[in-house]
Order: C-alpha cells, then structure tokens, then sequence
C-alpha cells in the first residue's frame, strides 16, 4: 500500500521530505500515525524501509525498528518483506539492540543465520535495558525457538542476586509466550525476595510473578 | 687630573675616549660617589693604609666625613686592587679618536706596599638592558636580574641601567608577576644566558615579556544552556568546606593534571554524544588584552584521543565557546597545557544519544477524571533536564484509557483510600500501594494492546500514566519499583506536575533517590554522606541558578541539593543529574 494513496496530502508531503540521514526525522512514524491514521503511518513505514541505508542516522534507524515492533501484529507479507531487506542492508548496531531484536521478534523475521558471530555475547549485564545486547538477542533466540536459548535466559535470571533485578528480568521475559516461559515464571512463585521500592521493599517477586502469570492466563 | 683605579680604569679609558673630541681630558671622573659605588663592590673593610689621605682630597673624600671609605680605599690599596695614579701627569697618553688604551704608570700607594709590577688596567663595560611586551610596548616594573650584578627595575621606558660594569657574561633574565614564561621562539625569551659584556663595551640587552600562562577555567557556563548537554561541577569537588575552583583564579603557579578522574580537584564533567557537539565556555583568567598571545600558544589534548575531539581550532578571547565533539563512548580528559603545563582540564564522559520511548495517557477510574496535559511543554522540560545524560525522551500522547468499567481494578483501588473523604494513599502502606499500581499499569497496557485506531501504543515504551485522584493526593507521584517501565504523577499538568514526572522517569531509568543509594554507583561519597545535613546557599552559576538555605532532610545532599533524585522543595532548580547518574540510568 503506497502512502501517497492513503495518506493526507500534508502527511505525504512530510514523508517524500523526510531526510533519514538526520535525527530530527526520528519521529517519523509516530508523528504521522498522530496527524492521520494507523494504515498512513504503516504505509510510511514501509516507505521508509525502502530508502533506510546504512548511513541513515542513528535514531531514525533505532525508531524505524520500533516502530515494526509496534505494527508487527498487523504487518502483512510484503511489508515483512521489505522490511527484511531492510534490516539485511543496515548492519547491525548494538547501541540499539533493545528496538532491533524486539522489531525482528514481534514480527518473526528469522534472521538468525545472518546474525550468527555479530552479536556480542556477554551475561554480566545487571538490567534489561542497559548494555543488555545478549539479553535482547537470547529472547529474540528463543521467541524463534531457538534450542537452548530460553535455557540461557533462565539460567541468567537464576544468576541474578538482586529481587529487583529478578524482578525486571522476569517482566522481560513475560513477553515471550510459551509454556517453557510459564515454567520459569512458576519456579520464583514462592520467591520472598522482593523488588525496591522507590522508598524501601517493594512488591516480592512472588508477587509480580502471581500477577505476571494471570495476565498470560487472561491473554 | 686623572687617577685610575683598579677595575674601573677600563671604564676611565672609555670615558676618556669619549670625551676626546671635545679635546680635553675626563679628569676627576672618580667622584665621591663613584668611589663610593666602588668601594661597596670592590673593597673590604678594616685595612688601613697610610697615605691614603693623600689621594683622597683629589677624590673628593674628606676625612672627617667618610673614615669608613677612606678605610676601605685604603684597605683596597694595601690588597693591591687598586692602583692611584697621578693623572695629571698622565693625559697625553690618550689617543685623540679612540681606541688606544689609557695606561698610566701607577706610582704606587705612599706610603704604603709597593704595587705590583705592571698591573694590567681593570676593564669597564656599560650594561643596559630594555624589556618589552610581544606588542613592542615597553614593560615598567619588570625586575632584571644580571647575575652577580644583582637586580634592577625597569623604568617607564622597560629600561634597566646597570651602568658601568665589570666585563664578563652574565645570565640576563626579566621577571614580572604575571608574566615571564618562555616562549618557544628564541626571539621571544625573556632570559638570555651568559651575554657578553666585552671589556670596553656598551652592551644592550632587549628581553621579551611573555604574559605567563595563568589558569583557565571551563564551561562554568555555555551562554546558553541548550547548547551542551551535561555538566557536573559536583563529583570532583573539593573536599575542603567552600573550597575555591583553581580556575579561574590566576597567578596560581603550575597544575598538573591528576592521574585519576575522580580527584576531589574541582575538575568538571561534561557529557558529549558520538557524533554531536557541545559547547563550553573557556575562560582564560587573564588581565587585559594581554592573554591574547598565550591564548594562541595554548595547546588542547584530549586523552585518549579516540573518545572526543577539539572542534574549535583557535581561541581568540579570554573567555570564548569551546566546541568539543564526541567520537565514540568512553571516558576522557581535555587538558590545556601551556608552555609545556597543564593549566586547566575537564573531563568527558561519551555515549551514544538515546532516544527513550514513552507513551503518555491518562487514566479515568471511578475515582479519577481525565487529566488535561500539554504533551509538547511537557516534552520540552523533560528533555531540557535528559539532555544531560544523552537521553531524549520521545513522549507520545495515548490520551485517555477509561477503566472505569473495570470492577476487578476498582476493588484494588478502593484500598488506596482508606480514609473516609481522605486523600489517595492516606494511611496505606507501600505493599497495598505498588498492588495497585502493578494493577492499574496492566489495565492500561491490556485497554492499550486492544486499540486497532490511533493513538496506538509503541512496543517497549515506558508507560507515564496521569493518574489525578478526584480527592487529592499525598505524593507527587510513584513509579512502581526502581527500573519498572511504569510511572504515575498524581496531579494535574504544571511545573511541579513535570518535575515529579522527570523525577519518577528517573527511577524508570533505574535511578535511586540519594537516601536508597546502594554504593556509591549513583552517587560519590560525598554528596551522598552530605544527606540529612543542613544545606547552605549557593550562589547561581551560568549554568544553575543559586539556591537558598534550607534545614536538614533526609532525601537532599547539601553538596548537591538539587539534585533531581532528591527532594528539593523548589521545583523550578531541581533539575540536575551527575556523572554518575549519566552513567547508571538504563538507556534502552
């Protein structure tokens, strides 16, 4: 679906405009979603996936990632497509891996043989969402299934000394399905530990694991 | 009448010469004063000789009245030092035109030793030396040094007279407070060493002055703010209660950059993004126009190379923008060194900026109504404060997510207020607190997922929920726990509303408050031991605004009260994150 055809003409007219070399087109997608309708910002996307290069900046890669991530769900096989060749033509960044791995999960782009030996792997990480480019990579591994990976993201929440760092591995993790991520939400179902609070203990994981179970339960 | 004497007869010579053309002969040149002059270099006390009377009326020196000189001349005499001629005998052995040397054959003290079989003539030299500024003004007051001939003050002119001297070589050198360093070009020494003072000679010196390299100081503040990103004059600041920068105060002698970045020296930080620039402000704590020349003799070197660059390539004002630009993460130092010293530095911390997602809603519960917020001011004063760590928060407006209908939420929710007519989490506990939060995040995020129109929500975005209870609340505001995506400002869209935002995004980003520090990963000793500790006045800076006294608490440091992480009551200064913070906070 082109963009020209669906989209109002002033949202037409900021996307043929867009320099992607520059972090103030980031927000691309977004801004268009809010000055027109999720099928517009879609079809930008895809445009964008179509003129992304390896020189394009930093961030507008970055948001470009996010935002397959955000439509996966309702992403058809062509744009899958085109975003595929996109990811294939822009070498891989590790500043970014939380929106890169999370956009070839959420829309299962098996890029895994393409990714074998560049990604650097290192489990010394504390959070989820610092220098935690083996944590991302491991669950998109093991949301395509990938033999051991799940095992490996286990055994690092089982590493991990902190309540609160337990904590929001765990809520991580509860994004992949699957029962074999049941399993490993049950086994800290009695765990006293408990996350911090902002001004002391927080909830135990015992706790947010009952209420992280519940919602799959519920999806 | 003429008498030579020892040292000085080469001099007696040159002034004979000198006078030459006008056809008669220099006589009496060796004045009271004269003699006196060479007395006090050439002479010691306590040998008497007799006869010295005899000469002294000729020189002006009358017994009654210069016992002492007379002493001294005599005791000269006996050594043999000097010799007294009768010059009045003596002046047709002066050559008309110059050049020929004036010797007179000594008669020898009498009464007194016989004097030593033909003595050569002491020599005269003349030395003058001239100081100058780079400009070619000349510098009074400069003190010039001429090795055994001792130290003179250059007058209004830049000029040192030694006046006549013994030939020699000697060290010349010009001190001046504020100046005097070398200068790599040798036209521009301000120290000459072994000058040659040839016997017979008028010899000119000309020194440069140099204004010395004195300190410089950094980024006290960019004229405007929004052009650098962090700054962080609390990590390394001194130990000692008020203590002083050492820059910019000048005249502070040679500093020598510490191995170690965190030395409590007052050496600031500044946070720069890969590929971005920033600017500082460098401040040469010079007088006047006359740092301009050291301006350009200064060298800046950034160590390691590889983490940033210099961008601006010449200073040409004491205080002036200085542009770095960061190349790739790590950490580094910039020093100014000149003259082969350091004279000022500043750290560097470099990161890829980082662009955050967070999706902003309001949320209507039975309880709640929708909140009206401005997503652009808020946006705004948000990055204004995350710039410093290289962060951008991208916000986007989800608007409303109605869970009024949600009967399992309500009943969570009605705990939150115990109280009868009470305020939200009047009386409630922190357990019952972070239940509720935990539900009504999952509420949200699950009314969020079943959108098919826009606004959608954006996949691993953190969450800022508007959460305004009908009531009234105790706090500003909660994120559930430290790193949790999810954070909730508990009244309506204003300064304070935004600070707490920023304040409860920082724990988002796994940021502690001072007082539930763990370690000193967040915060150095010092500012976190300085908590429950009354906190004195600053004075504003062009890169924070002043602060007042305020009592003791429990949550602010008095070495950095403003802090964003702590609880400064004014709102409009809390604002501010450290290098330690930059480094700690989540960036995905």
């Amino acid at each position: 679906m082109n963009y020209v055809d669906i989209c109002p003409p002033a949202v037409v007219y900021r996307i043929q405009e867009a320099d992607l070399q520059s972090a103030e087109s980031s927000n691309l997608i977004t801004w268009v979603e809010e000055n027109s309708d999720r099928e517009c910002a879609m079809a930008a996307l895809e445009s964008v996936a179509t003129r992304l290069t390896a020189t394009s900046d930093l961030s507008v890669i970055d948001l470009f990632y996010n935002a397959v991530a955000s439509y996966a769900r309702v992403l058809n096989a062509g744009q899958k497509q085109i975003i595929r060749a996109a990811y294939q033509r822009i070498p891989y960044e590790p500043a970014i891996s939380f929106n890169y791995f999370l956009g070839l999960r959420n829309a299962r782009i098996d890029l895994r043989e393409d990714l074998r030996g560049k990604v650097g792997i290192d489990w010394s990480f504390a959070s989820p969402r610092r220098d935690a480019e083996t944590w991302d990579y491991y669950l998109y591994l093991a949301a395509m299934d990938e033999p051991g990976a799940l095992l490996a993201l286990a055994a690092k929440v089982a590493d991990t000394k902190s309540g609160n760092d337990v904590t929001l591995l765990l809520i991580s993790l509860a994004d992949l399905p699957g029962n074999g991520v049941d399993g490993i939400l049950k086994s800290y179902a009695n765990d006293l530990r408990t996350a911090e609070g902002v001004n002391g203990p927080g909830m135990p994981i015992a706790e947010n694991v009952r209420i992280l179970l519940m919602m799959r339960e519920a999806d | 009448m003429g008498i030579r004497i020892g040292g000085i007869s080469g001099r007696f010579e040159l002034m004979n010469r000198n006078e030459a053309t006008a056809d008669r002969i220099r006589c009496g040149f060796l004045d009271h004063g004269e003699a006196l002059l060479f007395l006090r270099r050439h002479t010691a006390p306590a040998e008497v000789i007799a006869g010295v009377r005899r000469w002294s009326h000729d020189l002006g020196i009358h017994y009654s009245t210069d016992q002492d000189l007379l002493q001294r001349l005599a005791s000269a005499i006996a050594a043999g030092e000097i010799w007294v001629a009768d010059l009045e005998r003596t002046p047709a052995r002066h050559s008309r035109g110059g050049g020929g040397r004036v010797d007179p054959v000594p008669p020898g003290p009498k009464p007194g030793p016989s004097p030593k079989p033909n003595p050569k003539p002491a020599p005269v030299a003349e030395l003058v030396v001239t100081v100058k500024n780079l400009f070619g003004k000349p510098v009074e007051g400069a003190t010039v040094t001429a090795g055994s001939l001792g130290s003179k003050k250059t007058d209004k002119d830049g000029v040192a007279d030694f006046g006549k001297v013994t030939p020699g070589s000697y060290d010349v050198t010009a001190k001046k407070p504020g100046h005097g360093k070398k200068r790599n070009g040798p036209e521009e020494m301000d120290e000459k060493k072994a000058v040659p003072v040839p016997d017979g000679s008028k010899t000119a010196v000309n020194l440069i002055q140099h204004p010395e390299c004195a300190n410089v100081a950094f980024f006290e503040g960019a004229t405007t703010r929004a052009n650098y990103f962090g700054f962080d004059h609390k990590t390394n600041m001194k130990a000692a209660p008020n203590g002083e920068y050492w820059v910019p105060v000048p005249d502070k002698g040679t500093l020598t950059m510490p191995a170690g970045k965190f030395t409590r020296d007052e050496g600031r930080w500044v946070s720069v993004a890969v590929g971005k620039e920033t600017e500082l402000e460098i401040h040469f704590a010079f007088k006047g126009a006359e740092c301009i020349p050291c301006l350009a003799n200064s060298a800046y070197q950034i160590i390691p190379a590889n983490v940033a660059e210099v961008v601006t390539a010449r200073i040409t004002a004491k205080k002036a923008v200085f542009k770095i630009k960061g190349k790739a993460k790590g950490e580094a130092s910039l020093k100014v060194v000149c003259d082969g010293h350091d004279i000022g530095w500043f750290h560097i911390w470099c990161e890829v900026e980082k662009e955050l997602l967070v999706d902003v809603a309001t949320i209507v519960t039975t309880r709640t109504t929708a909140a009206a917020f401005d997503i652009a001011g808020l946006s705004t004063y948000m990055n204004d404060i995350y710039r410093q760590m290289l962060i951008k928060l991208n916000l986007k407006d989800l608007g409303t997510i109605d869970l009024s209908a949600n009967a399992a939420l309500a009943i969570i929710e009605a705990a939150e207020y115990p109280v009868a007519g009470g305020k939200f989490q009047e009386n409630t506990s922190g357990v019952t607190d972070t239940a509720f939060l935990t539900a009504a995040d999952i509420a949200a995020v699950a009314s969020l997922a079943a959108r098919t129109t826009s606004p959608t929500p954006r996949a691993g975005a953190r969450r800022l929920y508007w959460y305004v209870p009908n009531a009234g609340a105790m706090w500003g505001g909660e994120n559930i726990s430290i790193g949790h995506p999810a954070t909730f400002i508990y009244y309506s869209d204003g300064l304070a509303a935004r600070n707490t935002g920023a304040h409860e995004i920082g724990h988002s980003l796994k940021l502690h408050h001072p007082q539930q520090h763990a370690g000193n990963s967040e915060f150095p000793e010092h500012l976190w031991k300085s908590l429950s500790t009354a906190v004195p006045a600053y004075a504003a800076t062009n890169t924070e605004p002043g602060s007042s006294t305020n009592p003791a608490h429990a949550n602010i440091m008095a070495n950095d009260p403003t802090n964003l992480m702590g609880y400064w009551p004014v709102k409009a200064s809390r604002k501010y994150f450290r290098y330690h913070q930059w480094k700690a906070a989540d960036r995905s």
